[in-house]
């Protein structure tokens, strides 16, 4: 409800408001307003007048009802922060638990997925498939640990899974996403990606190879599991289902956070607020121009080093307190630089001529303006019907869009997510990527495997401690003492 | 500006990227290929995008040093700096860094005060003054716990406030992006740098072996940058980069 009156208001250019009685800085219960009254109503039961006492004593039961109500729908701590707003600043440090990590304990190991597969000059730094591996020093559990879309193996929410897990015990390795530069160059079939089957296809390949060729050899490993965030968490619940046939990890247990429901659906939504708010190059200038103007005076104003973590943005959240517009354009300007990059290096690798044309001999030192424009203003719905869809028309013609669409959705294997019992979900209630039902059909779906929080945007509230402490919980796991 | 000096260095410059640059082309489609199905005229563009509208008429040669420094950051100098993080007590490191930075600070009190920025000056000085004899001669840096923050100050940032603009985009072998202003305003500092050779420090560094210090220094800047080449995760990494380091010292001048 939250979510559709932001939209609505959205919708309507204007600025939604935050619930009034509370301050974005004021975490767990809080009576707000009620506070007040409540300190009234108690004055009022000292004094003498009694006919005022009975008639106030149902004042006081209302009160009361309120401040439960209002209590219960805030026992979250997470800032009343709304969808946008949480998505792009994420958690505040002091409501993170402690995942700081003694000395440097991980190795960056690479993985050549297909030997045959000639590495292009001019990306001669994509040569293998990176990923990252944060070892224990006993047989303990292996967890993989899937990107979201565009993101490599590193990255704040990629951290924050690495330290948590690593913390309570787990082998950790962390793999590019399938719409990652890296991923589409060395370890992707088709090297176009957006297709879930195909894209977990390729994952599960990769794992499997890291797995035999080199993790088996120095890890000891007790239970295999896996999880991703956003896209990797689509995609973790397919390869739940890919390994119930292949049966090369046996997963215990795998946990979906924050996936989309239809991967289509998703994406045009993530496009729009880039394209709907932005339309001409001036418009676009404009944007920059303000947020770095914004950014600037920030810069200016801070002492000393300047972290553009959480606490940063938190800090200049507070003092702009930048409307939904601005927030909901930025989100989509992240996504349209990713779009930007997969369109472009799927365009190349499969040679379709739609931004570049066909047989271009690339250079390393040539000048791809062109390119970096057009490709900018093509949105994922472009790339979606006139590249994907044809491409995999070549090897079979009876591919649809609607198909593709559909294979690109959890509702290709609703079947498996609603009858296994290994297969968690955490989401919040105003991810900004999810169209309208889309979290109520997951949450008939998994019924009680769903843990839906009722804020926290997209991945927002993933390093907050109660979802580091419920994500862990769910393996069986949780942080040492004192964390 | 000194015009005889910026134009002596603007010609030899210029004379070296005439040199280093030229047969940079553009993309070179196949004769007679297909024109692809989505052109500038098709997205209707007109005007210019505000991300690649940057003064860069040396691309050819930038992209090529690009590709070079990542190559050796990813072969040499990101590997070193790993594993001077990963093998080195971080109190040694951080003594290492505080005393680098303290040596430095020189720099930034004479440009704070050529940018007339007079509290950011007093700041310097007094990090300098407390850290050289508290911090034991910069090693420790109880400065900042009473502080006084360290803030980096350079000419070309002095230039900048000075009113100059960036000038044309460069990529300085080893060193990385930079402008010409940028590039102009180091050639200053590294001269001042050697003529004040401050408490000897430039004169016994290359006096040793290997020119060690100087060497470390590269290390502890290096350890310092949380940054990898092509790992941003576009295949437009250059433009992108191009565009971020011209706005960050926007900032840096306006602080």
């Amino acid at each position: 409800m939250e979510r559709r009156k932001i939209r609505d208001a959205f919708a309507a250019g204007k600025r939604p408001t935050l619930r009034p009685a509370y301050g974005i800085l004021e975490k767990g219960p809080n009576c707000g307003g009620d506070c007040a009254k409540l300190g009234r109503v108690s004055a009022l039961l000292m004094s003498e007048k009694k006919g005022f006492l009975v008639k106030n004593l149902a004042v006081l039961f209302l009160a009361s009802l309120l401040f439960w109500s209002a209590a219960q729908a805030d026992d979250y701590g997470f800032p009343m922060l709304d969808g946008f707003a949480a998505t792009v600043i994420s958690t505040p440090e002091n409501l993170r638990p402690d995942l700081r990590i003694k000395g440097r304990p991980f190795r960056l190991k690479s993985l050549t997925v297909f030997p045959d597969r000639p590495v292009k000059p001019y990306v001669w730094y994509h040569d293998k498939m990176r990923y990252l591996v944060f070892p224990q020093k006993k047989p303990a559990p292996l967890i993989f640990v899937i990107a979201g879309t565009g993101s490599s193996y590193h990255g704040p929410h990629m951290t924050t899974l690495y330290q948590a897990f690593y913390l309570a015990g787990f082998h950790v390795v962390g793999l590019p996403s399938p719409t990652s530069f890296q991923f589409m160059m060395t370890a992707s079939t088709t090297q176009a990606p957006g297709v879930l089957d195909d894209d977990s296809r390729d994952l599960y390949r990769a794992m499997t190879m890291a797995w035999e060729q080199q993790l088996s050899q120095d890890l000891e490993v007790t239970d295999f599991y896996v999880t991703g965030y956003s896209l990797g968490g689509a995609q973790t619940g397919y390869l739940a289902m890919l390994d119930e046939q292949e049966k090369v990890f046996n997963f215990k247990k795998a946990l979906m956070i924050n996936p989309p429901v239809s991967l289509y659906n998703s994406a045009k939504r993530l496009d729009g607020f880039w394209r709907d708010n932005v339309r001409s190059a001036e418009e676009a200038t404009a944007f920059w121009n303000r947020v770095m103007g914004a950014l600037g005076e920030e810069y200016a104003n801070t002492r000393g080093a300047v972290n553009l973590g959480p606490e940063f943005l938190y800090d200049v959240y507070k003092r702009r307190r930048p409307d939904d517009k601005g927030l909901a354009t930025l989100i989509g300007l992240v996504f349209a630089i990713t779009a930007q990059n997969m369109i472009t290096v799927a365009d190349v690798t499969t040679q379709s001529g739609y931004i570049v044309p066909v047989g271009t001999t690339a250079s390393t030192a040539a000048n791809v303006d062109p390119y970096f424009i057009v490709a900018g203003r093509t949105s994922f719905e472009n790339y979606f019907r006139d590249l994907l869809v044809p491409f995999y028309q070549r090897t079979d013609p009876s591919i649809t869009s609607e198909k593709l669409k559909y294979r690109a959705s959890l509702k290709s294997f609703e079947d498996y997510l609603r009858t296994t019992d290994k297969v968690g979900l955490s989401h919040n209630r105003d991810d900004v990527i999810m169209a309208d039902g889309e979290i109520e059909w997951l949450e008939g779906v998994f019924g009680d495997r769903a843990k839906i929080w009722p804020r926290g945007g997209h991945c927002g509230n993933m390093a907050y401690r109660e979802n580091v402490e419920h994500m862990l919980a769910f393996f069986g796991a949780s942080l040492p003492e004192g964390r | 500006m000194n015009n005889k000096t910026t134009t002596r260095f603007i010609a030899l410059l210029t004379t070296a990227l005439v040199v280093f640059g030229s047969g940079c082309a553009a993309t070179r489609p196949k004769e007679g290929a297909e024109p692809p199905q989505r052109t500038l005229e098709s997205v209707s563009f007109q005007g210019s995008s505000i991300i690649t509208d940057v003064s860069d008429p040396w691309e050819g040669w930038n992209r090529r040093m690009y590709n070079f420094n990542a190559r050796f950051d990813r072969y040499i100098f990101a590997p070193t700096a790993e594993a001077y993080k990963r093998y080195l007590p971080k109190l040694l490191r951080m003594g290492v860094h505080n005393f680098m930075r303290n040596i430095r600070e020189v720099m930034n009190v004479g440009n704070a005060l050529l940018q007339f920025r007079l509290r950011t000056a007093a700041r310097s000085t007094g990090r300098f003054v407390v850290n050289s004899t508290l911090g034991v001669a910069g090693l420790g840096d109880p400065a900042t716990l009473m502080g006084m923050y360290y803030q980096r100050e350079d000419f070309g940032q002095t230039l900048g406030v000075w009113g100059a603009g960036p000038g044309p985009f460069m990529v300085l072998p080893l060193l990385g992006p930079s402008s010409l202003r940028d590039t102009f305003g180091l050639g200053v500092d590294y001269v001042a740098w050697t003529e004040l050779n401050i408490a000897g420090y430039g004169s016994w560094a290359r006096s040793q072996f290997l020119f060690w210090p100087t060497l470390l220094y590269a290390v502890d800047t290096r350890a310092n940058i949380d940054f990898r080449y092509y790992e941003l995760g576009t295949i437009y990494e250059y433009i992108w980069v191009r565009k971020l380091y011209l706005e960050v010292r926007e900032f840096e001048i306006k602080r």
